[in-house]
């Protein structure tokens, strides 16, 4: 027994060590010393954008008084936008023109020559410029939410943020057809949208760009609903497009650079024409915490509007100079 | 040679084997953030495929089989070395220790008491084949196939014998184990064995600080003393003792008569092979006899106060519990549930349940661990009681022999025995 008096310590020792870890073990799990810990979400260091990567500056902004902004729309460099069932039109250097007022909510608008095309949760309608209804589209189902409105080749395209789809209808307001992202032999995944934001624009050279927020990607599609590229930019920092359901809004600069808008972590930024990351028009400091992203459009100098949903008010950023 | 219905049947295994494997592939790769941010390792297996279940329920009764024959027909010490590697690195590093037979016990307690609560065939297959192995052959599964107990047994350095007083109170300690578990497990409060499982991080090659800790401790000790965790805290060994106990064709030494040359007894680092036993003296057999009837009658004694003290405790233990725990925190301390640093109270919080509902659950399992202590106290007063009993039992013994309740049937013993030797050499002659 003696002889083996070292190891019999050693033994008693390594038991004492087992016996001291369980307990530290008990001790450090109880609730009331529980914290967060790594899985706090904290976002904060994220929201701190470099001064280098800053391209605009705000320069003005124009109160609304309103419960909720609709959407903004740039058409022959006068700005058109919504807000509650109210329809704006200014001129660029923000001197209104003209207010229109309509019979509900209005979630997004386009505009050419020939009419004003207002987009409600379930339905489009058609106006003259001087608010004449031209036609006015049968109801879509229940689950319906439009959010986003396009002209392009003589149609209308309607994002259904609700069904996951896109409505083509005629300019007369038939109903032209449908797709969801998904390519003719299921190559595509589908739109993936899993709340209301399902934004879509037409670039200067006629091509329709979709966001398919779920996954943090733009897709080019043609009229008929089949995809010709995509670009995807993922992630929290700056570059990439952070959590659920981003880019919320976005639009077209005259080049074909894309102004994208977040929500959640508010940040506006500015992709080159092949989606690389190139500046911030405005750090997520210019806006309300998890605040709603901004509807976006751009004017021909390259200022750029945002209809703040948050603050009720359009800001207008221009171009720092370089 | 190779008979063509083995060829075929070679070829079927291997088909079976990846098209199962191919079923349980991620679907869907994890997202990508493209940020530079580094996917942890995950400290749990991920979730199998049906058809690789079945497969690791076979493998296992599989194994058990090659055990069976290699320690009861072959008599191969070897051979149960090589089986027991390979369960090591199937069971141990392969399946990353998930789902293992000892931690199955507590989905079994938990099924039988919550009624919410289904568990899986495989599961279910863990728990039962070794223990009805165990019936019939003894302790198999603990020398060939448990992962947890042959890590051990390969690092057994020099094993040095216990004084018998501390082996008989050490070896309590499984029982008080497996009474918590079952507790713990039964009131969903948590499943300690797997918590405090010390071996997992090593098969999965990664785990918080103390379960590496844990496992780096008991291979240290391991060196000396033999199978620590085994001996002295598995909770599954205790079933498997009990059944190993009733097992008809259980492991011999020899494979003949004993010669009580005594070569074997050393052989064995666990302590289980017990020496034959001479006639008692009458006096001693008059004190047994006395010592038996006090202590038969303390039994029931000793349980009833073990059942009520626990009872009493039954408040301190329902601590224990994350619900009972928070009710009480908030109760006395109604300030904390503005701790939004908490993710426990943050969360409840956020959950919109009121306090009131906090409390009546947490009342409803503090009511199951006053009836559960009842009964965990009252067995391990019957484990104390019947540990003292054993005491004083005397148990003839002609020649040396295995204890079944111990004995893990590593095979370690054979090559020990002269009689088998002499055997092999008369077949030589």
């Amino acid at each position: 027994m003696m002889k083996n008096k070292g190891i019999l310590i050693i033994i008693a020792i390594l038991a004492m060590a087992i016996v001291a870890l369980v307990f530290q073990d008990i001790r450090k799990s109880s609730i009331e010393k529980r914290s967060g810990g790594d899985f706090i979400y904290d976002v904060e260091a994220y929201k701190k954008v470099s001064p280098t990567l800053i391209s605009h500056k705000e320069t003005r902004q124009l109160l609304l008084d309103c419960s909720k902004p609709g959407g903004v729309f740039v058409y022959n460099n006068t700005i058109y936008f919504t807000a509650d069932d109210e329809l704006y039109i200014i001129a660029a250097d923000g001197k209104q023109k003209k207010k229109l007022a309509f019979h509900s909510h209005i979630n997004d608008l386009a505009v050419n020559d020939d009419a004003i095309y207002l987009l409600y949760d379930n339905h489009l309608e058609a106006y003259s410029h001087d608010k004449e209804l031209i036609f006015n589209t049968e109801k879509e189902n229940e689950k319906s939410v439009f959010t986003s409105l396009v002209l392009k080749d003589g149609a209308i395209f309607v994002a259904d943020a609700g069904n996951k789809r896109i409505l083509r209808y005629h300019t007369d307001g038939n109903p032209a057809g449908e797709f969801e992202g998904t390519g003719a032999k299921g190559e595509n995944y589908g739109f993936i949208i899993s709340s209301a934001y399902f934004d879509m624009d037409v670039n200067g050279d006629n091509e329709l760009w979709i966001v398919n927020t779920g996954i943090h990607t733009m897709q080019h599609y043609s009229g008929n609903g089949d995809l010709k590229s995509s670009w995807k930019q993922t992630g929290i920092n700056i570059e990439g497009f952070a959590g659920c359901c981003n880019p919320a809004h976005f639009a077209f600069l005259p080049d074909g650079r894309y102004i994208t808008s977040e929500k959640g972590m508010v940040r506006v930024k500015i992709y080159d024409q092949k989606g690389n990351f190139e500046s911030v028009v405005a750090a997520p400091e210019k806006f309300m915490d998890n605040g709603h992203a901004p509807d976006v459009a751009a004017l021909d100098n390259n200022t750029i509007l945002l209809l703040d949903y948050d603050k009720k008010m359009l800001r207008f950023f221009e171009q720092l100079e370089k | 040679m190779w008979t063509r219905r083995g060829i075929l049947f070679f070829v079927f295994t291997i088909v079976l084997t990846l098209w199962a494997y191919s079923q349980h592939q991620q679907r869907f790769p994890r997202p990508e953030f493209e940020t530079g941010y580094e996917q942890p390792d995950a400290t749990t297996p991920e979730p199998r495929s049906g058809a690789v279940e079945l497969i690791d329920v076979l493998v296992l009764t599989l194994a058990l089989s090659g055990g069976v024959w290699l320690a009861l027909k072959k008599r191969s010490r070897k051979g149960i070395l090589w089986l027991s590697i390979f369960s090591l690195a199937y069971f141990g590093f392969f399946r990353e220790g998930c789902i293992c037979s000892v931690g199955s016990l507590q989905n079994i307690a938990l099924s039988l008491f919550d009624p919410g609560y289904a568990v899986s065939l495989n599961v279910l297959a863990f728990f039962v084949i070794p223990l009805v192995f165990a019936l019939f052959f003894g302790r198999i599964f603990c020398g060939s196939v448990c992962p947890l107990g042959v890590i051990q047994d390969l690092v057994v350095l020099k094993p040095v014998k216990l004084p018998h007083g501390l082996q008989t109170v050490l070896g309590l300690l499984p029982f008080l184990y497996l009474g918590f578990a079952v507790l713990f497990a039964a009131t969903g409060t948590d499943f300690i064995i797997c918590r405090y499982d010390p071996f997992v991080g090593i098969f999965r090659l990664g785990a918080p600080f103390h379960m590496i800790m844990l496992g780096v401790l008991f291979l240290l000790i391991g060196m000396f003393v033999s199978r620590p965790y085994c001996r002295f805290l598995c909770p599954y060994g205790v079933l498997l003792g009990w059944m190993s106990r009733f097992s008809r064709r259980h492991l011999t030494i020899t494979p003949a008569e004993c010669i009580e040359c005594k070569l074997c007894a050393d052989s064995c680092p666990f302590d289980a092979i017990e020496a034959p036993t001479g006639d008692l003296s009458a006096e001693r057999t008059s004190k047994n006899r006395n010592r038996f009837i006090v202590y038969a009658i303390l039994i029931p004694v000793i349980a009833f106060a073990a059942g009520f003290l626990l009872n009493r405790a039954h408040p301190y233990l329902a601590k224990a519990n994350s619900t009972v725990y928070l009710a009480d925190l908030l109760v006395t301390q109604p300030e904390m549930q503005f701790n939004t640093e908490n993710l426990d109270i943050s969360t409840f919080m956020a959950s919109g349940k009121s306090l009131a509902t906090l409390t009546e659950e947490a009342d409803a399992i503090r009511h199951s661990f006053a009836a559960g202590s009842w009964y965990l106290g009252i067995f391990l007063g019957l484990v104390f009681g019947f540990t003292l009993l054993n005491q004083v039992i005397y148990r003839r013994r002609e020649g040396y022999t295995p204890h079944k309740g111990d004995c893990v049937s590593c095979g370690r013993c054979f090559d020990y025995c002269p009689v088998q030797k002499h055997a092999e050499n008369t077949n030589h002659e």
